[in-house]
């Protein structure tokens, strides 16, 4: 390898690895913004008799999740499954094919916020390890570390003129991704491991936010509940840094097996890695995103918040798991002055 | 410097005046008129000195009339104007001796008289008091002032010579007045002639100032013409400059960074950026043996030890056929002699590195030379920059070490074997909260050469040099992001050997052959995304993180080329031609056409390829040609024109069937320069030159959604680059030097045919580097070096989406390399103090970068979100201090 190419590599992982603080963090809502999006179910295999997933996008503004009837932005959701994959050119996660609106013109879904399509049957075609028949044969598409496949769905958030900020993903909308984990199996490995593979893997589930516990000094630990009804809110006082838990259930990190590409073997992962990302529209964590590795057997993430102004904060919890599972949930807190 | 005692020898002839007067005729009577011509004196007899009168120093003056016959014939002599009766005598006695031719009238010999004055003049007499020094001088290089010892110093014409002492010092005694060939030679220096011209009865002294002699130089060509450069377009730096630039903290080869046609290389990569070519397409010669990496990674300093070399060559193109299998530029390092007397060394420590060295000569015949080097800048730039530095810009430790014994066989015949090795290692673990932001990194990466050189240069002025080798490169990269993990190996065994005959065949024609042989046996082991690492055109921002796609692949690779090459010296007057032609077939075997497959066996390939030349048909496959011109229009005006084709096989990364494609084959470039150099005095010259590079055959990622299997890079890209440059170089003397050098190039790219022109990501317009040093008084030392430099491009982010499943923004991408990065400048001081303390001699040297403190952006970082955005910016003012001391 020339040094030219090596010195490149070590700027770019490098960068990767240590981001200096530009703008406001990530966990900062002070706009319209797509946080999260919930395929239900979280894997699927495009081969069996129902592919359809129920997608849900948690999409929020400083009022609260939008579009509701509360919020600036009524607008639903604007929804398109890619059936693009990337090209080598390119380095994003999705092609910038699925971005063009002409091509694949996005529609609204069965309520403001979610939206349910069937995995196309060849996406395994598209977007996994078994191309399509050609001559010369297509390049298979490689497997993520836990040994998955994502179908790209596009979800588009339209903006009022005045919430419209700078480097939006265009002038008047917001797009998120989500990643459909797609099951393909396992390819190019020993027949005698393909079988294993096979036999042991299970699809991936969402996992289950459980709970928020809430602790101020010197004040025992609140628990706040999770439901899909309401928001649970709690009070804190101004100015207090307060420590946070957010909680999963025990079946929420699966264990799950991976062919290893470098020692050629099938891995067993006791569990999956598990990230919490964390938003509020006041106050500022300590971290954006805290989490557990897969050998780490705690079910919770902690984290610490500090209210800076009075009045309500909106706070938001999106648990993933490193399959591409998800759950979310929202919280309000009340800074008393 | 010995007495000088000059003999005061004065001669002085006999003062004879001789006047012919018409004397009317006596006896026959014979007149003087019209047709007379008077006697002409034929035998001049010299009077005898009166002895008391001569010693006295009494001069006299007698006027005789002097009767000469029609036979010539001296007849009666008498005394007209006395001077005494002694005089008198003698000059009669004399006057009877003369002879003449008799005069004549209308033709006819008459017999006249005339008067003639015998002049007495003291005549002082040559007294030799012995031998007498009259011609003496002293040698010194012309760049250290230093005086070479045992330089033979002959006067071609009369056959003696002298040997320089310990100072430099030669004298000739005796030597006969004239103009005489003086030749200067040494086995360290280039010979010299000249001639000098010597006065009677004064001494001649005179300073010649020597350069050392370089390898494979045609000693005829050096003794009778000015060196011919072998590359038209060529700079050459002196060690004894370069160790005194400022900003290289006194390492030698990071000079070529500051010479004309290269580009400024960002921080913490010492990428070599010449003409707008890829850093990897510049190739690295160290005594004709190719090297992965000229600098240690951070670009900090070189990897071969400063005191090994003895002069740096850049040719960023347009170079003659001895050299190939790159694209770019040439960069050619001389390694020295050890040192042909008594132990020396030295020991240097900074706040960059330690280094050392010892050079003995075993023998008068033997000399050897070990050194070494290790780095800690890691270290110490915390200590004076933020703390997380290095996360941002790579600092490996680093080390390199170095051997060398020089063998004198005979006369001009001599073996050197060179050992380099060098190492970078990087070790990192980066915390995080968040499980896939946690991340390690181990990187190491080496190279060993050993060299082998044997040069000989024959009594009729041929040469020949062989010149085998054998390597090892070594680059491991092991990462993990979270639980992703992303690998490339890549080891490989280097066997080379270089051989060349020079010999000049006619007398104005020198024919130079060679064969360059290259064998690269590699080990490739590549695991991550496809995209990781980045490629020359690719889009990308910096920092953003590697694709969660993972692919795997083991691979070997074998380059067998045999490239001969042949090219001659043509002079014709005020024109030299240097045409020559390189033939580079390369057998690439691989190990895998296909991916790895557990159905179906592997299957590997061999294949003969040849970099084509830009022609149609037949002509394509034919040697690649190249060809330099000089017309020396002037003494001091020279023109220049140059060009070739050149090849550079595949990368290796680039052949796996998972990752690149099996089947690439070598890309190659045509090269077209033109110039013209002009000295303005001895050594100040001034030198533009114009250049168009044309690149075929690129490689590129396919463009395709979905490429077929083993074709993820095509040779879809062709390139152009083209621009000028112009360099105004005082070469040292008198304790100063200096340049200033601009180059104006625009570098382009074009990956996959209809589709747009777009920068090439190293483009940088505008290039200006002023530097200068000057030795203020004896041992202290201060120079100053102003860059400026264009932006690189950058691809500007427009908007951004969110990656729902990663919970990060991912970019929107605007026109590819449509903006740039903000222009960079740097003022460099540096400071260096000279002093001897017994027989120790120390340096202590500053070397303060960015005097002014600069904030030069060299990198777009984005916010989160991509709204917003900021530069990290490279190093703020940073003094480094030093010390050196040799024994």
């Amino acid at each position: 390898m020339k040094p030219a190419h090596l010195a490149t590599w070590f700027l770019f992982v490098l960068g990767a690895a240590c981001r200096p603080e530009v703008g406001p963090p990530i966990s900062q809502i002070s706009g319209p913004a797509i946080l999260a999006v919930k395929g239900v179910p979280a894997e699927v295999d495009p081969r069996s008799a129902n592919t359809t997933v129920a997608y849900e996008a948690l999409a929020v503004d400083v009022a609260g999740r939008v579009p509701g009837p509360s919020a600036d932005i009524t607008s639903p959701l604007l929804w398109a499954t890619c059936d693009q994959p990337k090209p080598p050119t390119e380095n994003n996660s999705v092609s910038s094919s699925c971005l063009d609106e002409n091509a694949l013109p996005g529609a609204a879904g069965s309520s403001a916020t979610t939206y349910s399509a069937p995995v196309p049957v060849d996406a395994c075609s598209q977007f996994g390890p078994n191309p399509p028949q050609a001559q010369p044969p297509i390049r298979p598409r490689d497997a993520d570390v836990t040994g998955g496949y994502y179908l790209p769905i596009r979800v588009e958030l339209l903006v009022p003129e005045e919430l419209r900020r700078v480097s939006m993903t265009f002038p008047d909308s917001l797009v998120a991704f989500q990643l459909e984990r797609i099951y393909c199996g396992l390819a190019d490995a020993p027949a005698d491991i393909i079988r294993e593979y096979t036999a042991n893997y299970k699809l991936n589930n969402n996992p289950l936010l459980t709970a928020l516990t809430v602790g101020q000094p010197s004040l025992d630990p609140v628990e706040l509940p999770i439901s899909s009804a309401s928001v649970a809110s709690v009070s804190v006082g101004r100015g207090q840094t307060i420590a946070l838990w957010a909680y999963w259930s025990d079946d929420s990190a699966e264990p799950y097996p991976a062919y290893d590409v470098i020692q050629r073997i099938l891995v067993y992962h006791p569990r999956e890695a598990m990230r919490v990302s964390w938003y509020a529209t006041g106050g500022s964590f300590e971290h954006d995103i805290t989490g557990r590795g897969e050998n780490e057997s705690e079910n919770y993430a902690e984290n610490t918040w500090k209210s800076d102004v009075a009045g309500l904060v909106h706070m938001w919890l999106v648990l993933h798991d490193i399959r591409g599972g998800t759950d979310f949930a929202a919280f309000d807190f009340n800074v008393t002055p | 410097m010995r007495p000088v005692t000059v003999a005061a020898i004065m001669v002085l002839a006999a003062g004879m005046t001789l006047t012919a007067q018409a004397q009317p005729a006596t006896g026959e009577g014979a007149e003087v008129g019209k047709g007379l011509r008077p006697p002409k004196l034929k035998k001049f007899v010299e009077a005898v000195y009166p002895e008391d009168k001569q010693k006295a120093g009494i001069g006299a003056r007698v006027v005789l009339a002097i009767d000469v016959e029609e036979t010539g014939r001296v007849g009666n002599v008498e005394v007209v104007s006395s001077a005494g009766t002694d005089f008198d005598a003698a000059a009669v006695a004399a006057a009877r001796q003369f002879e003449f031719e008799p005069a004549t009238l209308d033709g006819t010999p008459v017999p006249v008289k005339i008067q003639y004055a015998y002049k007495f003049v003291v005549k002082e007499v040559m007294v030799s008091l012995g031998p007498q020094i009259n011609f003496e001088g002293v040698v010194v290089n012309r760049f250290t002032n230093v005086p070479p010892r045992g330089v033979k110093v002959r006067i071609v014409d009369l056959g003696v010579e002298a040997l320089t002492d310990e100072d430099g010092a030669f004298a000739f005694t005796d030597v006969a007045p004239g103009t005489h060939t003086i030749e200067l030679s040494s086995r360290e220096l280039v010979t010299i002639k000249t001639e000098e011209v010597i006065t009677k009865g004064k001494k001649k002294t005179v300073k010649y100032m020597v350069e050392p002699k370089e390898d494979d130089v045609d000693e005829e060509a050096v003794v009778r013409a000015p060196r011919i450069k072998k590359e038209v377009i060529e700079t050459r730096v002196r060690t004894e400059e370069a160790k005194r630039v400022p900003g290289t903290q006194g390492d030698t080869l990071k000079v070529v960074q500051n010479l004309p046609g290269v580009g400024r290389s960002a921080f913490g990569s010492g990428a070599l950026i010449v003409w707008g070519s890829a850093p990897q397409d510049t190739r690295v010669n160290v005594d004709g043996v190719e090297i992965p990496m000229l600098y240690h990674v951070g670009g900090m300093r070189s990897t071969i030890n400063t005191d090994l070399v003895r002069s740096i060559d850049l040719s960023p193109g347009s170079f003659g056929a001895e050299y190939g299998r790159g694209l770019g530029g040439l960069v050619r390092i001389e390694l020295q002699d050890p040192g042909r007397e008594g132990v020396h060394g030295y020991v240097a420590a900074d706040v960059v590195d330690t280094a050392g060295m010892v050079k003995a000569a075993i023998t008068p015949n033997l000399r050897v030379a070990v050194s070494g080097r290790y780095g800690y800048l890691d270290k110490t730039l915390k200590t004076v920059v933020s703390k997380d530095v290095g996360d941002f810009f790579p600092i490996p430790r680093y080390d390199d070490y170095q051997a060398r014994a020089s063998l004198t066989l005979g006369k001009d015949e001599e073996v050197s074997a060179t050992f380099l090795a060098s190492d970078d290692h990087l070790r990192r673990a980066v915390p995080s909260s968040d499980p896939l932001e946690v991340k390690t990194q181990n990187t190491d990466q080496n190279y060993r050469r050993l060299i082998v050189r044997y040069t000989r240069l024959f009594a009729d002025g041929s040469s020949v040099a062989f010149t085998p080798s054998v390597g090892y490169d070594s680059n491991d990269s092991a990462w993990n992001f979270g639980g992703t993990p992303l690998l490339l190996n890549v080891t490989a065994w280097q066997y080379a050997a270089r051989a060349s005959y020079r010999r000049r065949v006619a007398s104005s024609v020198v024919l130079s052959l060679g064969m360059d042989f290259q064998g690269r046996s590699s080990n490739a082991e590549r695991v991550g995304s496809l995209n990781l690492p980045a490629r020359e055109g690719d889009i990308t921002v910096f920092g953003q993180p590697p694709g969660s796609d993972l692919a795997s692949d083991h691979w070997k690779i074998n380059l067998l080329s045999a490239a001969p090459y042949a090219f001659s010296e043509i002079t014709i007057g005020h024109w030299t031609l240097t045409p020559g032609f390189r033939l580079e077939p390369t057998l690439i075997d691989g190990s895998l056409e296909l991916p790895h497959s557990y159905v179906k066996p592997d299957v590997g390939y061999r294949r003969m390829d040849m970099p084509r030349n830009p022609l149609p048909g037949p002509l394509a496959w034919m040697p690649n040609p190249r060809l330099s011109l000089a017309y020396r229009a002037t003494s001091r005006l020279t023109f220049t024109a140059g060009g070739g084709v050149y090849g550079q096989t595949p990368a290796v990364e680039d052949l796996s069937p998972v990752f690149g494609n099996p089947n690439l084959t070598s890309s190659s470039a045509l090269h077209l320069s033109a110039g013209g150099s002009y000295k303005l005095r001895g050594t100040l010259t001034l030198e533009t030159v114009g250049f168009y590079k044309r690149l075929y055959d690129l490689v590129a990622r396919s463009g395709l959604t979905s490429p077929p299997v083993g074709q993820s890079l095509l040779q879809t890209g062709i390139g152009r680059s083209y621009g000028g440059q112009l360099l105004l170089r005082q070469e040292l003397a008198k304790g100063f030097f200096g340049w200033f050098t601009y180059s104006l190039i625009r570098s382009e790219r074009q990956d996959r045919p209809k589709t747009d022109w777009r920068l090439f990501d190293y483009d940088q317009t505008h290039v200006l580097a002023v530097l200068a040093s000057y030795e203020i008084t004896h041992g202290f030392q201060a120079g100053a070096r102003f860059r400026y430099t264009t932006g690189a491009p950058r691809t500007p982010v427009i908007g951004a989406y969110f990656n729902a499943k990663d919970q990060v923004y991912e970019p929107i991408y605007g026109a590819h390399n449509s903006i740039r990065l903000p222009a960079f400048y740097s003022l460099d001081l540096r400071v260096e103090q000279a002093f001897v303390f017994r027989r120790l001699k120390f340096n202590v040297f500053a070397d303060v970068q960015n005097v002014t403190n600069r904030k030069n952006p060299e990198e777009i970082i984005y916010s989160a979100d991509f709204a917003q955005h900021d530069y990290i910016t490279g190093l703020p003012v940073l003094a480094v201090a030093g010390l050196r001391m040799e024994f």
